[in-house]
């Protein structure tokens, strides 16, 4: 169960975030929408520990996120709103790298890569340099490290953004298939189209959900 | 594989084609070898060798190119936004910046090491062997350590790489290298107590194998001080927001903290200065003069060098007195032990010496009651240091030099340009005793005479005179005559006996001369005073020839003289020794009779020794060497352990264009290329 309760942050002394509570369960994808600038990837960076909250507390399982962050960080999954990849890489390099750098096992390694080629339909483009894809291409490849390693938790700050029509409609199930038991938190604006992958959809105003 | 490894490896995979990486490699190889090539010009005649020449060379680069390589490697991953990515990951800060570190370190290692095969190959193609310096390269890999660590500091610290490779600069160059020239230029009475600019001594140091710990510990303090201080920079990203600010100031507090503690240590490293001596360091070749008074010496000598471990000059000292000691252990005589007292620190030893006779500034040689202090005047030479064990070893019987008078000789306490106090001070070292002798005052040469020197006599001895010496010599005593002109004045009645006939000098077209009258020579014969000054050059003022004598050609027998020539010069003989058995009827027992002749009158005078580069001083001291029996011969006009570098002014151009643009240009269209390579590929 990922659960964030009453967490509150703010860059100055005026919040951005009050009180901000709710749950995610196994299996669960909850989208968070709201206009702009009303604290969505401030909260996607809290969830993801890149921030300290000032008060509340983010939890996995029951424990802390902040109390044991290596153990946290290795059930998450993050994708940040600006995407920005090693461009001197060719895709299967830069996943190959992230496998290691999250601590994946090497024998594993290889298995992950693939998976994740197959599920962002990066296949043909894994020996390419970054440098050499577009945005979207470069928002799959970093959705594809996003799930890499089956995490438990998944945060995806507007993870359609950029995307091309065809990867907007295979989204909700390439998300069915990679985050089956996990818990996962997106951020989004188009509301009808979060209807198609989203359990649940919370709005962000003033600060509160 | 581990999260350090993995950054290790990104960082350097981010620089495996990146242009600027090229440029910046190619700057610093050009940059070390220009630096290389003029430290060589300035330290040709000097102590160093070729290989701590490059060390010290690299040593004010390092900093740039570290600056330089590792000014992106955070501060991109702010700018871009990718350390959003990784700070997410199951990696800790720590690890991060570990990774990021090995990574600069890498690259510094293998630019030092590139741009010693730079130097290395080139030098090599010219059929010039130079040594690798191990420890001179330990101890530029610890500074690289800290200059990489530095460097990341700042790239932590900064969002853009510009701004952190100026800080870089600043911390690590431009501070600590004006400090240092505003106090020599302040100061500048106080630059030899001063010694050479911290960073450079160092790798001096550790080259000569004197390892500072308080220096080693210095360099690391410093060096985690800054990982420590880039992981909180690292840290403080996490911290943004206003209720963060008891993070950010607690990581401030241990910045603050870190650097207290990083002062008080290094403070207290620098005041305990602990060395620790390691058994390498560059060879070094002591003259047969040297090696024949260390091998014939026997029991144990203290050797202190007792001055300031900041003087310029305690790094040459160190380097002599430890090559020395490896000497004396290899040829099996001497035992020599090794002390290093600062009188600023060691103050109960150097309240010891001092007690002893020992002075500061000096060389104290201490071996049971008695006490020989050598001064360090500017730099200590290896003849100075020989002639003090000589002292100590000596048989307190010292053997003394009788120097005639009364018939216009050059006197030996006469201090000007015409007197020969410097080579009565080289004897005086060397152990001898100097005195004068009246002939006519006397009835026999003393006993404890061990050779005559007749300097440049004007008039002729009397035949009372030329009597008593003849008695000497024939009782197996030794002369040295040094002639005024070809008549041979004084006792030139008696070198005919001896083998040795003064005749005038022709001048010969094949004659080499600098100022027309005088004579370089040098051409020398086979014998043991003349073997070691092969190679150098022997300067006589206004020569007297000479030629084998009736006797030497007729001789036969235990009446057989031998004459054999030591200095030539187009075919003339300008300096010889004759020899020949005691007088007929004698002991056979006695030691044969010598007699060595120089054409010159003046050529060991104060004048004649210090108006130019020459061997005189070495011949002269080889000659009473042999004379007396000592058999300890000086290596020649140059010391050993001395840089010289056999290329003419057309190899040295070429060298330096082959370092500075050759090499360096190679290695980084090599680079461009690849980058490029890679680039199309892809």
């Amino acid at each position: 169960m990922f659960e964030v309760r009453n967490i509150s942050f703010g860059y100055t002394k005026t919040p951005i975030l009050k009180d901000v509570s709710f749950v995610v369960s196994p299996g669960e994808t909850v989208a968070i929408t709201g206009a702009n600038g009303c604290g969505k990837t401030t909260l996607m960076k809290l969830l993801a520990t890149l921030l300290v909250p000032t008060s509340g507390q983010v939890s996995f399982d029951g424990k802390d996120a902040l109390a044991d962050t290596m153990w946290y960080r290795r059930q998450l999954g993050y994708l940040p709103e600006r995407v920005a990849l090693y461009e001197d890489m060719t895709v299967k390099e830069y996943l190959v790298y992230r496998a290691r750098l999250k601590g994946e096992l090497k024998r594993r390694i290889r298995r992950r890569v693939e998976d994740g080629l197959e599920l962002m339909r990066l296949g043909d483009l894994q020996r390419r340099p970054i440098k050499n894809l577009s945005y979207g291409q470069q928002k799959r490849v970093a959705l594809a490290d996003a799930f890499l390693l089956r995490p438990r938790v998944v945060l995806l700050d507007d993870f359609m953004a950029a995307l091309d029509a065809e990867m907007r409609e295979a989204m909700p199930a390439i998300l069915k298939e990679a985050a089956a038991f996990s818990a996962v938190v997106a951020t989004g604006h188009e509301t009808a189209e979060m209807n198609k992958w989203a359990s649940r959809i919370l709005t962000m105003e003033n600060g509160k959900v | 594989m581990s999260p350090v490894r993995v950054t290790w490896l990104r960082t350097l995979g981010m620089a495996r084609n990146f242009y600027a990486t090229a440029l910046a490699l190619g700057a610093f190889w050009a940059g070390t070898a220009i630096c290389f090539c003029v430290n060589v010009e300035l330290g040709e005649g000097g102590r160093l060798a070729l290989g701590e020449l490059w060390a010290v060379s690299l040593s004010p680069v390092l900093p740039m190119l570290a600056s330089f390589l590792a000014m992106d490697v955070w501060s991109d991953e702010r700018l871009s936004g990718r350390a959003e990515l990784l700070l997410s990951a199951p990696v800790s800060e720590l690890e991060l910046v570990m990774g990021k570190f090995l990574g600069v370190c890498t690259m510094m290692a293998a630019a030092i090491l590139t741009s010693w095969f730079t130097v290395w190959g080139t030098l090599a193609a010219m059929d010039l062997e130079i040594d690798f310096p191990v420890l001179a390269v330990t101890a530029l890999l610890v500074q690289s350590a800290l200059w990489s660590a530095v460097g990341l500091m700042m790239s932590a610290r900064f969002r853009h790489a510009a701004a952190a490779a100026m800080a870089a600069l600043t911390v690590t160059v431009i501070i600590p290298r004006a400090l240092w020239f505003a106090a020599v230029s302040w100061l500048p009475e106080r630059r030899l107590e001063m010694g050479q600019m911290i960073l450079d001594a160092h790798v001096l140091d550790m080259a000569s194998g004197v390892v500072s710990t308080g220096m080693l510990l210095g360099y690391a303090v410093l060096t985690v001080l800054a990982l420590v201080i880039a992981v909180r920079y690292v840290m403080i990203l996490r911290f943004a927001g206003h209720s963060a600010r008891m993070y950010r100031r607690s990581a401030r507090l241990v910045i603050f903290l870190s650097i207290v503690a990083a002062a008080l240590t290094l403070s207290l490293a620098m005041r305990l200065n602990a060395t620790l001596e390691l058994p390498v360091g560059a060879a070094r070749e002591f003259s047969s003069r040297t090696r024949s008074i260390l091998a014939g010496a026997e029991g144990e000598v203290e050797a202190a060098a007792f001055l300031p471990r900041s003087d310029r000059r305690f790094r040459e000292t160190v380097f002599l007195l430890r090559a020395l000691k490896r000497e004396a252990e290899q040829t099996g005589g001497l035992k020599l032990s090794l002390k290093f007292v600062d009188p600023r620190w060691d103050l109960g030893e150097a309240e010891r010496l001092v007690r002893q006779g020992g002075k500061s500034e000096s060389v104290v040689l201490r071996r049971a009651r008695r006490t020989v202090s050598v001064p360090i005047a500017d730099g200590l030479g290896e003849r100075e240091l020989a002639s003090a064990i000589l002292q100590l070893v000596a048989n307190p019987h010292r053997k003394t030099v009788y120097w005639t008078e009364g018939h216009g000789e050059a006197e030996f306490d006469r201090y000007d340009v015409w007197g020969m106090s410097d080579i009565a001070r080289e004897l005086a070292r060397d152990g001898y005793v100097n005195r004068k002798l009246a002939l006519s005052k006397v009835e026999t040469v003393p006993e404890d005479c061990a050779l005559v020197v007749v300097a440049a006599a004007k008039t002729d001895f009397s035949r009372t005179e030329i009597a008593r010496l003849e008695t000497y010599l024939m009782g197996g005593g030794r002369m040295l005559a040094m002639l005024e002109n070809a008549e041979a004045a004084g006792v030139g009645s008696l070198l005919p006996m001896w083998g040795v006939k003064p005749v005038p000098a022709v001048a010969v077209k094949s004659n080499r001369t600098v100022s027309g009258s005088d004579l370089i020579i040098t051409e020398f014969g086979d014998h043991a005073i003349t073997e070691p000054l092969k190679g150098t050059q022997l300067i006589l003022d206004s020569p007297v020839a000479m030629q084998p004598s009736a006797a030497a050609e007729a001789g036969a027998g235990a009446d057989k003289v031998g004459y054999v020539p030591l200095a030539m010069s187009g075919g003339q003989t300008f300096a010889a020794v004759g020899e020949r058995g005691a007088g007929t009827g004698s002991d056979l027992a006695l030691r044969p009779t010598r007699v060595a002749v120089v054409g010159d009158a003046l050529f060991a005078m104060n004048g004649q020794l210090a108006a130019r580069k020459n061997a005189n001083c070495d011949f002269f001291l080889n000659i009473v060497a042999y004379l007396s029996g000592a058999d300890a011969m000086v290596g020649g006009g140059l010391e050993p352990g001395v840089l010289t570098l056999p290329f003419d002014r057309r190899e040295r151009i070429r060298a330096a264009a082959t370092m500075v643009v050759g090499v360096p240009l190679a290695l980084f269209l090599a680079m461009i290329a690849y980058a490029l390579k890679r680039s199309h590929r892809s």
